[in-house]
């Protein structure tokens, strides 16, 4: 059976900041630990991230992944320096990692975990997956994990990143640090349930973007016009503006039908932009000729509002159960972009509070990246631009 | 009245409507990142402000420069942060009078600037390669390439210590584009926190300081009571004099030693009332007075007088005293009584002179190794032993270990080793030495070597004594030789004794038995009878008699060299033996020589005699001829005689016995015993060889070698 505990901290020591991640989730038991998930931001130096969280959990497989921000019981945090960590004991999980994944093999290598993760057990239930958020196809990369595991299997989990400036992300497995890298957790428990669900709260605004020239996830073509330059001067950007400069405000909204929108509280699916090269837009999925893509701006009301929808589907579909432990990916456009520190801490208030046994918050691993999974219309599907709940409970 | 628009104007208005919308987005992020910027700013003046709460805390300048490193990467979100310090006495001085104090401000804008700050930095190995922060425990890589030059700013410190330190922060090259370069809000923020560090290591040192020289104030008291009780209660003499030499001050154990009062003293010079003309005290009084002319330090014994005239000897130390401008002040002179330490070592010294005399005179060589301090020194009886003069330590003890002859050096340097590691404590060893200064000559030496020990038990020295006994070895070896020549000739005469005793008494108890028969026989017959019996023991006993005689005669006289007749001497030798051959002995000779040779004619005969005669005695009954053949040979400088027989031989096991005195080989033998023991004394002094070639069953052949000497001339014995 498994077990959770997390913790999170800011500390400008890597080393220290792992002991004492540890030490707060596990007191002196840290040794013990089978798994250990940390999320840390880009400041810090991820060897010495594994190699200390190696030494001190000599027994445990570790994985870490960078991001813009962490989330954890203790609060939201957005520095240079935050580390955020799950530790979890229990033997019913397995664990396989790739690296030199991008958007063009994203399906292959995906495959090739998915086989070699079921080969090690059969009854996995539920695929914790982290890739690089940075070039890569995510579609795919579900498509082949459901190839192998059936699409029953929930999908949950984040694409790494940085503090938002689209130039590097950090993924580690064990002792061994990679940017392009992936990993993918099934776990097995089988008196462990999930319950994934992600909201925006962003609306469309004017006329679509039409994608008029793609191949595979790259956007080369709007309105017949090079894809880069016509977004920037549809968002108003000058030349030479980066994908830094785009993300908080260049959110790309795809339609979606209408049973789909009325369970999503939004008529528009978000996606991202985390590359360009030239005019050449690296998009978070596949995307087809004629798609009409919207561009967005935020309503805080709706947002509050579809976080609190969000937390009482869950909690309904949860039946009462307790929660076990909840991973939390977020949109770092969400972050302290879109909102003052205490207007975020209300919001995440809001979303952790629910969730609480006995009075208290559960382990809780979230991370501000680039992009989240959570199902939809009761597919596994990829979101950017949200916040997205991944509640475990027995 | 509105105005009527076209489709196209309508549609135009639409499109700017459409951008305005759309571009209103980036305007409120504008709007967002300046709030967000203005968030920032207040967070890193709140980091500030918690950096100046917990700097307040720090007690120590380690944990508070700890502090500074870990708050300037929290504070200005860099990669690495560090703090060095730069001592002036290893060339940095230029640093802190150089108006290069701050010229990286402007880093970000001018590279230039940056470039030769990092050069500077480089060069006098602040970073690249290792830097190793205030916490010592943490040492960081830095290679200067991975630097990202244009995001360094730093800062130096002079604090008043005796260097100066430099505070700075970076980020690498690698993540430079996920951090700002820094600007001037930067460079203000970062000048307000080197300033606070300024004010907290400058309040922190200013602390110290007083702190220590109020301990130095409180440390100086308690010294100055402690010496105070020092000077009053030590048992040495003190006087404190002024630095003229006048008497300021004694404690009371001068007093006691003296006889003086403080009163009686001060003011007066130590040497007019103290000193005396002891001859032993005239070079330490000059040394005394050439130190305090110059004004130093000294340390001397010399021999002083009390009040009622005694005179005593004391160990005197002066010393100096200097205010900070280097003025001479006072003396301070401690004497300590030593009389009777200085009567002991003069006694000691006494008896060191003798003991020297006397291992000269017994010609004893003495040694010392000092393992501690690596010395070795010898005695002259051991310096003209080994004939050398001047050798030095290390020599003395190669010239030791060179002259070890080798066959006694490994168990030699198996005892020292046991000794030098304290597993003995004694060791006594003969053993040879060939001295190479003495043309290799070969002597013998006993060496007894004793550890010294400290209180830990660890050896510190070993002494030891070496004597030459080369004449006494070789004396005892002559000695043992010849005792053991004596305890061989002592168990012969035994044995040589008690066999005469024996084959004597043999047939004497043999007569008296039938004499007592023939006085109870009446019987003539058996009369006659009894008288051939004795008749046969007296002839036994004469013929143990002959040998004996033979023997003693072989052993008392000279080697006489006459000229004779070989074949006539065995004709005869023949001749006489024919009584005890019958019909089957065939006695044959062979002459291959002339027959006229020069030989030793009584020892002949016996030698001759005696073989033959065993070659007729054992002969084998079931022969149908027996034989006894003697052949003359020789050649410019031998004699070979071969004497061979068909007889009874002698069995392998018994052949080298036979020659032993009263050996007999067979059971049927009528000898004594005593016929080959004298053949191989005879050869022996002839200085022949006897070979003896038996089988048993077969015969015998016995082969000797005699060397040819003239008429009148000796053979010396071997």
């Amino acid at each position: 059976m498994l077990n959770f505990f997390s913790s999170s901290t800011r500390m400008v020591n890597t080393a220290r900041g792992v002991q004492e991640c540890l030490e707060a989730a596990m007191g002196s038991d840290y040794a013990k630990s089978d798994l250990l998930i940390f999320h840390a931001s880009i400041g810090h130096d991820f060897e010495e991230l594994v190699n200390e969280a190696a030494r001190l959990a000599p027994k445990a497989r570790i994985v870490a992944a960078s991001c813009c921000g962490v989330v954890g019981r203790e609060g939201v945090s957005e520095s240079m320096k935050d580390i955020a960590l799950m530790a979890v004991q229990g033997k019913e999980f397995s664990m396989v990692s790739c690296d030199q994944i991008y958007g063009l093999n994203s399906y292959e290598k995906s495959l090739d975990m998915a086989k070699t993760l079921k080969a090690q057990d059969a009854n996995i239930n539920m695929l914790y997956f982290l890739a690089s958020g940075i070039d890569i196809a995510n579609d795919q990369c579900i498509k082949a994990f459901e190839e192998v595991f059936g699409s029953e299997v929930t999908i949950f989990g984040a694409t790494s990143s940085d503090n938002m400036k689209g130039n590097i992300s950090y993924q580690a497995v064990d002792t061994t640090v990679t940017e392009h890298g992936a990993y993918l957790i099934g776990f097995s428990d089988p008196t462990l349930k999930i319950e994934t669900q992600a909201t925006h709260g962003f609306v469309a605004i004017g006329e679509p973007l039409v994608v008029t020239k793609s191949e595979g996830h790259i956007i080369k073509e709007f309105n017949g016009k090079p894809a880069w330059s016509e977004y920037l001067n549809r968002l108003g950007l000058v030349n030479g503006s980066t994908c830094g400069d785009t993300i908080p405000i260049g959110a790309l909204g795809e339609k979606l039908n209408a049973q789909l929108a009325k369970e999503y509280g939004n008529e528009h699916l978000l996606r991202v932009v985390t590359k360009h090269e030239g005019d050449d837009m690296h998009y978070a999925t596949t995307i087809k000729e004629g798609t009409e893509l919207w561009l967005t701006t935020r309503d805080e009301e709706l947002i509050f509002s579809e976080m609190d929808r969000m937390v009482q589907d869950i909690k309904d579909r949860m039946k009462g159960s307790d929660t076990v432990a909840v991973f939390h990916a977020d949109c770092l456009a969400r972050g302290r972009f879109l909102f003052n520190r205490i207007i975020k801490e209300e919001l995440v208030g809001k979303m952790q509070f629910p969730f609480y046994v006995n009075g208290e918050c559960p382990p809780w691993l979230g991370m501000y990246g680039f992009g989240e999974f959570a199902r939809l219309g009761g597919e596994n599907e990829y979101h950017n631009y949200t916040t997205a709940l991944y509640v475990i409970y027995r | 009245m509105e105005e009527q628009l076209s489709y196209e104007e309508l549609y135009k208005k639409y499109q700017d409507l459409h951008l305005r919308v759309t571009r209103f987005s980036s305007i409120e992020q504008a709007l967002i990142n300046a709030r967000d910027k203005l968030d920032q700013e207040l967070v890193l003046y709140k980091k500030l402000n918690d950096f100046n709460s917990q700097g307040l805390k720090s007690k120590e300048i380690n944990q508070f420069l700890k502090l500074v490193v870990e708050s300037v990467i929290d504070i200005f979100e860099v990669e690495i942060g560090y703090v060095t310090f730069q001592p002036f006495d290893e060339g940095h001085k230029l640093i802190s009078t150089n108006n290069r104090l701050v010229c990286v401000e402007g880093a970000g804008q001018n590279e230039r600037q940056v470039l030769e700050e990092l050069d500077f930095l480089i060069d006098h190995n602040i970073f690249g390669g290792k830097i190793k922060l205030f916490d010592s425990s943490e040492i960081i890589d830095f290679l200067p390439e991975a630097f990202f030059s244009s995001c360094l700013i730093s800062k130096r410190l002079n604090i008043g210590l005796f260097g100066e330190l430099v505070i700075a922060c970076g980020i690498g090259r690698k993540k430079a584009a996920n951090y700002k370069a820094f600007d001037s809000r930067s460079l203000t923020l970062f000048t307000v926190f080197v300033q606070q560090i300024e004010a907290y290591l400058s309040n922190m040192l200013a602390v110290k300081k007083n702190k220590e020289q109020l301990e130095l104030i409180s440390k100086s008291e308690l010294e100055l009571k402690k010496l105070s009780l020092i000077a009053t209660r030590t048992k040495s003499g003190v006087i404190i004099s002024d630095k003229y030499g006048k008497i300021e001050w004694v404690n009371n154990s001068f007093i006691e030693t003296t006889g003086y009062t403080l009163e009686e003293v001060k003011g007066r010079k130590p040497k007019e009332f103290l000193q005396t003309d002891d001859p032993l005290s005239e070079n330490a009084k000059k040394e005394l007075s050439y130190a305090l002319a110059q004004k130093k330090a000294v340390e001397v014994i010399i021999q002083n007088t009390n009040k009622t005239g005694g005179l005593y000897y004391i160990q005197l130390e002066i010393t100096p005293i200097f205010n900070e401008e280097q003025e001479l002040l006072n003396f301070i002179a401690i004497q300590k009584d030593i009389s009777e330490e200085f009567r002991y070592k003069k006694q000691l010294e006494n008896i060191n002179s003798r003991f020297e005399l006397i291992t000269q005179g017994a010609n004893i060589g003495i040694w010392e190794n000092d393992i501690i301090n690596h010395k070795t020194a010898w005695n002259d009886v051991l310096m003209e032993l080994y004939g050398v003069r001047d050798e030095i330590d290390d020599a003395l003890y190669d010239v030791w270990k060179d002259s070890i002859h080798p066959d006694d050096f490994v168990k030699l340097n198996n005892d020292l080793q046991e000794l030098y590691t304290g597993k003995i404590s004694i060791t006594d060893s003969e053993y040879r030495i060939i001295l190479k200064k003495k043309d290799n000559k070969e002597c013998f030496v006993r060496s007894l070597a004793i550890a010294e020990k400290d209180e830990n038990n660890r050896v510190i020295r070993i002494l030891g004594t070496t004597v030459d006994i080369t004449e006494a070895h070789y004396a005892e070896q002559r000695l043992l030789e010849k005792n053991e020549e004596l305890i061989k000739i002592n168990g012969e005469l035994d044995q040589f004794v008690y066999s005469v005793s024996h084959d004597l008494r043999s047939p004497l108890l043999s007569i008296k038995g039938i004499l007592s028969l023939i006085n109870t026989s009446e019987n003539e017959e058996e009369r006659l009878m009894y008288l051939s019996l004795i008749a046969k023991s007296v002839d036994r006993l004469d013929t143990t008699v002959l040998e004996i005689l033979d023997y003693s005669r072989n052993a008392r006289l000279q080697n006489i060299i006459t000229e004779l007749n070989f074949k006539e001497l065995i004709d005869n030798i023949f001749g006489d033996l024919a009584y005890i051959a019958d019909e089957n002995v065939d006695l044959r000779l062979v002459m291959e020589c002339p027959e006229m040779v020069h030989m030793d004619k009584p020892r002949m005969d016996i030698l001759m005699k005696n073989l033959i005669s065993n070659g007729i005695k054992y002969r084998r009954q079931s022969n149908e001829v027996s034989y006894v053949e003697v052949k003359l040979q020789s050649d410019s400088e031998h004699f070979y005689i071969t004497i061979s027989d068909n007889g009874e031989g002698i069995k392998a096991e018994n052949q080298e016995k036979v020659f032993d005195m009263f050996y007999r080989a067979s059971t049927t033998s009528a000898g004594t015993g005593l016929g080959l023991y004298i053949c191989k004394d005879i050869i022996s002094k002839l200085n022949g060889k006897m070979i003896l070639m038996s089988e048993f069953s077969k015969g015998t052949v016995i082969k000797l070698t005699l060397p040819k000497i003239n008429k009148n001339e000796s053979l010396s014995p071997n």
